[in-house]
């Protein structure tokens, strides 16, 4: 009841503006109709159906991206209640030429390890008319060795398992833009990106026994697809959808594959903000950026479960960007704060470069 | 919030021990409660444990409490031998063995049997005593038969259908020289996770012919203070060995094995019987479902270590129908037509039916609803048995 109240009024709050002839707010506000409506379409179906879906689980992205479209429209409107959403504030944020992370959380238990994960990415691109074409490459590894205890009652004091990942994600993209780019109206509102990607995790485990395996866990996700809407000068909305195939392989005494089998459906959501720090930052121009997302894929264990809703939903995000460029410079600098909220979600910091073509 | 609260005082550098608090939401809590549930210091220091038969070592191998009348009530998790030891300073103990086969032969000091439980006086002299018990090797010599289901949630007077038509079941198994030995239940036994649900459940599965071992799905691991699921039915994760057919059932109602379990699962997995199952209520291996996983990363290690072992089959609920699935790497049925509601005209409620022999076969045995036609077209593998 409260979730739905709330919900209520982020709706009332994302549509009010339109009453007050603001453009962005209209955009808001259909977004937020709109996906109110899905959204209460998928929990009905969800909470209905139950776990009796037996092939996909649409319910769980008109959840996902209803909710994600909802609270970001309310996060929109109190933005514009607060300053000027409309009018563009300049190149807007994208991942780094080159960054540098670090994620991780605490060691919640005695005797256990968690060491933070180290992650490098690149994403070169180019423009090429009404096509953008780039290739994001996001390489992490444990700086470490996981360490999980045997918990058990009864004098069983040693690790239970031990586990290291390293990971690889892939992600090449090409973007369109159908009107004269955002801003200028009707379709010019739109973009549209085919985004395939591969996702490689290496893993090796030591089991309680001294057992060792290495597995080789490979998702393929060859036609993901969507579009991002630009709902103001400052405000989009973006959503991309496709089917997945995961593929395995696993090395020691008995090594074995599985080719790519159809697993569960992807797709990936966000609202955004780009906010202009008011005044210089640190002595720089700076340019702030929050977004909302969803990700439907526990393909890495950080899925969202609430009451007997377990295993339907991946993690919610919530990130902050800033940007900070001096005109002199050829390079601005962008650091990155995001969170998963999920089960064993992480939080990461990344430190990334910025052409200063990019970043005007 | 515990996990928040637990986040902040670790980041302080209070690193604790899991599970202090418990919330049995989540699995490795279980896993605490389910070998503190396997045993027992009575009212009159009598000291009993589940041990594991093969190890002689304690184990969670089943439910140990003291009924209010002094007995000491164990429930067997399994459906293979068993063995629990007893020792201290009373003469002797009187034990209610519960979800014990009628074939079992009698146990030392058994003084009456009614259905699935025996009662007991073992003797306790100085050095303790212990029970154990297990089906005749002769039994199965030619085969035998287990049944398999999951998901009743809602829908109990199903179950009693399904419990009704076992007895059937094992009187055509008898008939085929292959006995119905256990039934396997993969999960969602209720709906909330109240204990009134779960103690029906154990109520309904008392009247079957054979014993059923259990393991939780994700409607049976709401309650995160109690774990209600351990102390009705024992332990969610455990193994044995009936016939020559091991059988390993794992506790994933939280959509993700506990640590310790992923640490274990060679030992679990391991042995030198002639077939390896696996049981759980989510399918690991998703087949363009939604599967239900949290922890896919896990889904899939535990695939790979039952492809290692050339493991026979998976089974598993959570998806309200009967599904196999021939792209998996290891041969898979969904088997979640218990009584939870499928949302069809006619639902497809029954029971999976595994004979072993010199290899395994499995067919569906329907149960219908009253006023159902029975067979419909185009129904989904494993296809429907045929006597």
């Amino acid at each position: 009841m409260r979730r739905t109240a709330l919900l209520a009024a982020a709706l009332l709050a994302s549509t009010a503006p339109a009453l007050a002839g603001d453009p962005g707010g209209e955009a808001r506000a259909w977004l937020a109709g709109g996906s109110a409506a899905g959204f209460a379409a998928g929990a009905a179906w969800l909470f209905i159906a139950g776990d009796s879906l037996g092939a996909g689980d649409p319910a769980a992205l008109l959840i996902g991206a209803g909710s994600v479209a909802v609270g970001g429209a309310g996060l929109g409107a109190a933005a514009a209640a607060l300053s000027d959403t409309e009018a563009p504030a300049g190149p807007r944020l994208r991942p780094p030429l080159g960054a540098l992370g670090i994620a991780g959380g605490p060691t919640l238990y005695e005797g256990e390890a968690r060491p933070l994960t180290g992650s490098l990415a690149a994403t070169p691109r180019a423009r090429a008319g009404r096509f953008d074409l780039s290739l994001r490459a996001d390489a992490s590894r444990t700086l470490g060795t996981n360490a999980d205890r045997d918990w058990r009652p009864g004098g069983f004091t040693g690790l239970a398992l031990q586990s290291s990942t390293t990971a690889l994600d892939l992600r090449p993209e090409i973007r369109m833009y159908p009107g004269d780019g955002p801003g200028s109206g009707g379709w010019g509102q739109l973009e549209l990106a085919l985004r395939p990607s591969v996702w490689l995790r290496a893993e090796q485990l030591t089991y309680a026994t001294g057992e060792e395996r290495a597995l080789r866990r490979t998702a393929w996700l060859p036609a993901t697809a969507g579009f991002r809407w630009h709902l103001s000068g400052r405000q989009r909305f973006e959503l991309y959808i496709g089917p997945r195939f995961d593929q395995l392989a696993w090395t020691g005494d008995e090594a074995g594959a599985v080719p790519p089998t159809l697993g569960p459906l992807y797709f990936d959501t966000a609202y955004d903000l780009h906010v202009p720090h008011p005044a210089e930052l640190l002595g720089h121009d700076a340019l702030h950026r929050f977004e909302v997302g969803y990700e439907h894929s526990n393909f890495d264990g950080t899925g969202f479960n609430t009451g007997a809703a377990i295993g339907f939903a991946g993690p919610y995000r919530a990130s902050w960007d800033v940007r900070l460029t001096r005109p002199e410079r050829s390079w601005a600098l962008q650091l990155g704060l995001a969170t998963e909220i999920g089960e064993h979600g992480e939080t990461r910091l990344t430190v990334g470069l910025v052409p200063a073509g990019e970043a005007g | 919030m515990s996990r928040v609260l637990v986040a902040i005082v670790a980041l302080a550098g209070c690193a604790r021990p899991e599970c202090a608090p418990a919330n049995y939401r989540y699995p490795e809590c279980r896993v605490q409660a389910e070998w503190e549930l396997s045993r027992l210091v009575t009212s009159e220091g009598v000291e009993v444990h589940f041990e594991d038969p093969g190890a002689e070592v304690w184990d969670a191998r089943g439910l140990l409490h003291e009924d209010a009348d002094g007995a000491i009530y164990a429930r067997l998790a399994g459906l293979g031998t068993f063995r629990l030891t007893l020792s201290g300073p009373a003469p002797s103990a009187r034990v209610r063995l519960d979800n014990v086969h009628p074939s079992v032969p009698p146990l030392a000091g058994e003084q009456a049997r009614h259905g699935l439980v025996r009662e007991l006086e073992v003797d306790l002299p100085p050095g303790g005593a212990v029970i154990e018990g297990g089906l005749p090797a002769e039994l199965c010599r030619d085969g035998f038969r287990l049944a398999a289901f999951g998901d009743v949630q809602k829908n109990p007077l199903q179950l009693r259908r399904i419990v009704a038509d076992l007895h059937a079941e094992a009187a055509r198994a008898e008939d085929a020289g292959t006995p119905l030995l256990g039934l396997i239940f993969l999960g969602d036994l209720s709906e909330t996770s109240a204990r009134t649900e779960l103690r029906n459940v154990r109520d309904l599965l008392a009247s079957a012919p054979i014993p059923t071992a259990t393991t939780p799905g994700n409607h049976d691991v709401y309650d995160a203070h109690d774990a209600v699921y351990n102390e009705t039915f024992g332990p969610g994760t455990h193994a044995f060995d009936v016939c020559g057919a091991r059988v390993v059932l794992l506790d994933s109602g939280s959509g993700s094995l506990a640590s310790s379990v992923v640490g274990r699962l060679p030992e679990l997995l391991d042995g030198q019987a002639s077939f390896l199952l696996a049981g759980m209520h989510h399918p690991p291996f998703a087949g363009g479902t939604s599967a239900g996983w949290t922890a896919e990363d896990q889904a899939q290690l535990l695939l790979a270590e039952l492809a290692a072992r050339d493991a026979d089959l998976v089974l598993a609920g959570h998806l309200h129908r009967r599904m196999s699935f021939p792209g998996a790497p290891v041969p898979q049925i969904v088997v979640g037509t218990g009584g939870a509601s499928q949302y069809a005209v006619d639902p497809d409620y029954g029971y999976l039916r595994m004979t072993f022999t010199d290899e395994l076969d499995t067919c569906f045995v329907q149960v219908p609803t009253p006023g159902s036609d029975g067979e419909q077209p185009a129904r989904r593998a494993p296809e429907t048995c045929v006597e």
